[in-house]
Parts: C-alpha cells; sequence; structure tokens
C-alpha cells in the first residue's frame, strides 16, 4: 500500500495506492491519520480509487483510523469506492459507518 | 459411467502477507475460466483471501520457511478451494458467529464471517501434519453479462 496525502481547502485528501492488507500498512495508514489530527485537520477523505482488494485487517485499519477522526472531533469519509470493496462493506455493515462517496467533489462539498 | 470433469490448480506461497496479491490474482484468474460475474469473482477472492491471510499470519504466525497451499477445484461451474497451513493449528469456533453491533467498530475478529458470508460452504479441519485446512465451497454463480466486465 502506497499513501499520498494532499490538501484541498481544510480537507486532508489520503490517495491510497495498492491493497490494504495489515502489517506495515497498520502504521503507515495511522501515521497519515495522526498527522493529520496533529495538524489541527479534522476533515480526512480517503481515496480508494487505486485500492484492488482490502482485507479484514484492511478494515480494522480503516476502522482504527475512523475512530481516531472522530475521537478527535473530526470526520472521516471514503472516496471512489469499487463494487468489490463497497461489498465488503455492506457485508460487514461497515457501510453503515462509513460515509462513502463515488466522485471527489461531492465528497469534498459533504464536509462543509 | 464417466466423471464429470474436473479442474485442479495448486499455488503455493511463502508466509509473507504481500504475496496475497498472487492469491487474488489466481483466484480471478481460475474464476475468468468459470465466466461468473464480477461481484461472484470477488466475493470468491475476498473469501479465499481471508483464508490465506489467516494461514499466513495465525497459521504460520509469518514464519520464514513455512508456506500456505492454496487448491482449487473446478467441478460444475463451481469451485472448492482449500487453504492449507503450516501451523499447529487453531479453535476457529470463537470466531464463527454473527457481528454484534457491538462488533461493528472492533478493528478485528471479521474474516471466519466474511468467508461463510460469500462462500456456500465452509469448514475447519485439523491436518495429520498438525496444520490447519479450510475448505471454501461455491456453487456456480451467475454468468458475466453480454458486454460486461468479465
Amino acid at each position: 500500500m502506497r499513501i499520498q496525502q494532499r490538501e484541498v481547502g481544510d480537507v486532508v485528501v489520503l490517495d491510497v495506492d495498492g491493497e490494504i492488507l495489515g502489517g506495515p500498512d497498520t502504521e503507515a495508514f495511522e501515521g497519515a491519520v495522526q498527522s493529520a489530527l496533529a495538524g489541527g485537520r479534522r476533515k480526512v477523505l480517503v481515496n480508494l480509487g487505486g485500492v484492488h482488494w482490502i482485507n479484514s485487517t484492511g478494515l480494522g485499519i480503516l476502522i482504527a483510523g475512523f475512530t481516531a477522526m472522530q475521537r478527535g472531533g473530526g470526520a472521516f469519509k471514503l472516496v471512489n469506492v469499487s463494487e468489490r470493496i463497497a461489498g465488503l462493506l455492506a457485508i460487514t455493515r461497515l457501510s453503515t459507518i462509513f460515509q462513502s462517496f463515488q466522485h471527489e467533489d461531492e465528497a469534498l462539498r459533504s464536509f462543509d | 459411467m464417466v466423471e464429470p470433469a474436473e479442474t485442479a490448480i495448486e499455488l503455493r506461497v511463502p508466509s509473507e502477507l504481500r504475496y496475497l496479491s498472487l492469491v487474488d490474482a489466481v483466484t480471478q484468474g481460475v474464476v475468468r475460466d468459470l465466466d461468473w460475474d464480477a461481484d461472484s469473482a470477488g466475493n470468491l477472492s475476498t473469501a479465499v483471501i481471508e483464508a490465506a491471510a489467516n494461514a499466513i499470519e495465525h497459521g504460520n504466525r509469518l514464519a520464514a520457511g513455512k508456506s500456505v497451499t492454496v487448491r482449487f477445484r473446478l467441478a460444475d461451474g463451481g469451485v472448492e478451494v482449500e487453504i492449507d497451513d503450516e501451523g499447529i493449528g487453531f479453535d476457529p469456533h470463537p470466531f464463527d458467529r454473527e457481528l454484534t453491533t457491538e462488533d461493528l467498530l472492533k478493528p478485528r475478529g471479521r474474516g471466519i464471517y466474511i468467508m461463510r458470508s460469500f462462500m456456500d460452504g465452509i469448514e475447519f479441519q485439523s491436518l495429520p501434519s498438525g496444520g490447519m485446512r479450510v475448505r471454501l465451497r461455491k456453487r456456480a454463480a451467475g454468468v458475466t453479462k453480454p458486454g460486461g466486465a468479465g
């Protein structure tokens, strides 16, 4: 997994590429979320457009990011979720927790 | 009586999580031969990856020198997949249950639930060698729509 961070207004966008499957991915993702929080950012949008698949450990990584932002009084949302990942979020009922969007513009507007 | 044709494919990978991408690629390739729809193919692959990740992480405990074997058998448009590790075995039953509302934000504990949800059958078997075998079964699924992604 690779993460690139960019800022659009007051939203931190994390562009994730590859697979989210645990191991070193956990540290990298948590680091990116903690870095946003430490910088006073409270809006994180995770762009999953480059992610082919996620396993249950990867879901745990997203949950940890969501929980960290929630505890910090912020929001954590997803964009460009593939049908395969959407199916996984639905079956695990995480689709009721994560707000997800098809397009980045729409996702960014949702933070307003 | 002529037995139905069966195809068998076997893949053996080291106990490193990065090889899950190879497991995914092979699973997708196997399903391509079955002409399933994209959802069914993705669900099978997700279940196989869960089993292989468990075998690598919890079965073999990421030990160098230990392998995970993934064996596909195709027959009658369906597939049976066996995932074997070389660990010391574990009791899957505490993890084999429905998810509750309290489980929603827990970081772990969804793997077996995901496998069971996406497959028609799942079995756990202790191997004489000491490892665990997970057997996943999925019957023939919907076929690819004409002009759709396959």
